[in-house]
């Protein structure tokens, strides 16, 4: 009999140590001889870890709860964005909806609504998008020999039914990917598809701290240039939808919900992986940190003030960024929102390693002591945000 | 694939040392600011690809 085999029989029949668990003379009952090396590494995909989308769950949402995508590339909940390739239609984006499938443990999805409906439908096209990061899908092997098969899974509800399209591209569009599936309106779905090792050579794929893969769950609309009959196969060129795609970015009120977002190894779409929120946090922070302040006087950096109106200063990022990170400010720099009489702040140099960055502000009014030090703060109860941005 | 931004207002920053030490700029309204040099960063990298086609001019600092 084979240990898997004796396995199943003997658990029918030991029940379980008062503390939920097993002891070690019940192990030896179920599994005669007891666990041996060889049976440890007959597990082939991490237990852990194993998602390379980032908040697939949709609990982080840094931006705010309610976002309109008017162009392209509109980040929405953590990671993910809009893609709006060059037509009219805009969304509007609601974020950490209750609205969740019955099954997997969600507490949020993301809501797509269309705000204005699209008129240019068939020549430009709409979806949403995670790019992953090139060290995280260095494990694919992607263009090699030994490149491994992934699977991609995900829960959607849209209220038009019919054919909607996936789609996996290389760092540069190099090759695609691209399957159908369809959805009954109204109706939370688990969408599940297996992507064959990619072993064809590749001129250039970003494994480092570019964009490595291009993962749209779900396409809203179909565009010519990006359509192909082809799919359920690995093609030359850039692909995103096939023509049978819902024009659902044209259907005014259209909405579509999204949530447990996966790509693992393999060929098995296991169950969602929960991760802890501080992890799913910090991962998104590599990319997007809302560094917000609603205080009296709330503090941003520290100042050393080299002149009467000039200083700079150091900001430690949460963790790591994946690089150099754009500095928005939400609120004017002047002084009703800003002490000193600020009227301007920018990021300067950033460190190797991405985790901390120079900040620079001038004051209008020779406010600064030369030789003194001063501080970035709120100009009494204001709420401000300083964003940093270093997505892909 | 770098993304393409429309830029405006699009200036250098003096530092204490450094006369070009960032650059700032406009997108849909949003006033911005990246380190110069910031290779990696999807803003910067658009900004230079439109100096070098000729696209885009960066103003000196005041």
């Amino acid at each position: 009999m084979s240990k898997s085999r004796t396995i199943a029989s003997n658990l029918g029949t030991t029940s379980g140590a008062a503390d939920g668990g097993l002891d070690s003379a019940q192990v030896l009952a179920i599994v005669p001889g007891g666990f041996d090396s060889a049976d440890v590494l007959t597990i082939s995909a991490p237990l852990s870890n194993r998602n390379l989308i980032i908040n697939g769950a949709m609990a982080i949402s840094q931006r705010g709860t309610s976002i309109s995508a008017t162009s392209d590339s509109t980040y929405t909940a953590d990671r993910f964005r809009t893609r709006n390739y060059g037509g009219n239609g805009t969304y509007t984006v609601s974020t950490l909806q209750t609205d969740v499938p019955s099954e997997g443990g969600f507490k949020y999805s993301t809501k797509f609504a269309v705000n204005s409906a699209a008129t240019d439908t068939g020549t430009y096209a709409y979806g949403v998008e995670q790019s992953i990061e090139g060290y995280n899908i260095a494990q694919l092997r992607l263009g090699r020999s030994d490149a491994k098969q992934f699977t991609l899974s995900f829960w959607v509800k849209s209220s038009l039914s019919g054919t909607y399209t996936s789609a996996v591209r290389t760092s540069t569009a190099e090759y695609s990917y691209v399957f159908e599936f369809s959805l009954t309106a109204n109706t939370w779905t688990k969408i599940t598809k297996t992507i064959p090792a990619l072993t064809s050579t590749l001129s250039s794929l970003d494994e480092t701290n570019g964009a490595g893969l291009l993962v749209s769950p779900i396409n809203l609309g179909a565009q010519t240039s990006k359509s192909t009959a082809t799919t359920n196969t690995w093609l030359s060129g850039n692909y995103v939808f096939t023509s049978n795609q819902v024009d659902w970015m044209g259907t005014a009120g259209a909405t579509c919900h999204l949530t447990g977002v996966q790509l693992e190894i393999g060929n098995t779409a296991t169950s969602f992986e929960h991760k802890p929120y501080v992890q799913d946090m910090t991962e998104c922070l590599r990319y997007f940190n809302r560094y917000r302040k609603t205080n009296s006087y709330g503090e941003f950096v520290t100042l050393r003030t080299y002149s009467a109106t000039q200083g700079t200063g150091l900001h430690q990022f949460p963790t790591p960024m994946r690089a150099a990170p754009t500095l928005t400010i939400d609120k004017t720099v002047n002084s009703t929102y800003f002490a000193y009489n600020l009227n301007a702040i920018s990021i300067t140099g950033t460190d190797g390693n991405f985790t901390g960055s120079g900040f620079h502000a001038t004051s209008a009014s020779n406010s600064f002591v030369t030789g003194g030090g001063a501080v970035i703060q709120s100009n009494g109860v204001q709420d401000i945000s300083f964003n940093l941005d270093a997505e892909l | 694939m770098i993304e393409t931004f429309v830029f405006s207002n699009v200036k250098y920053v003096r530092g204490q040392y450094d006369s070009q030490e960032s650059i700032t700029f406009t997108i849909d309204g949003n006033n911005m600011s990246v380190a110069n040099g910031s290779v990696g960063n999807r803003h910067y990298d658009d900004l230079m690809r439109q100096v070098d086609a000729g696209e885009l001019t960066i103003a000196e600092a005041d």
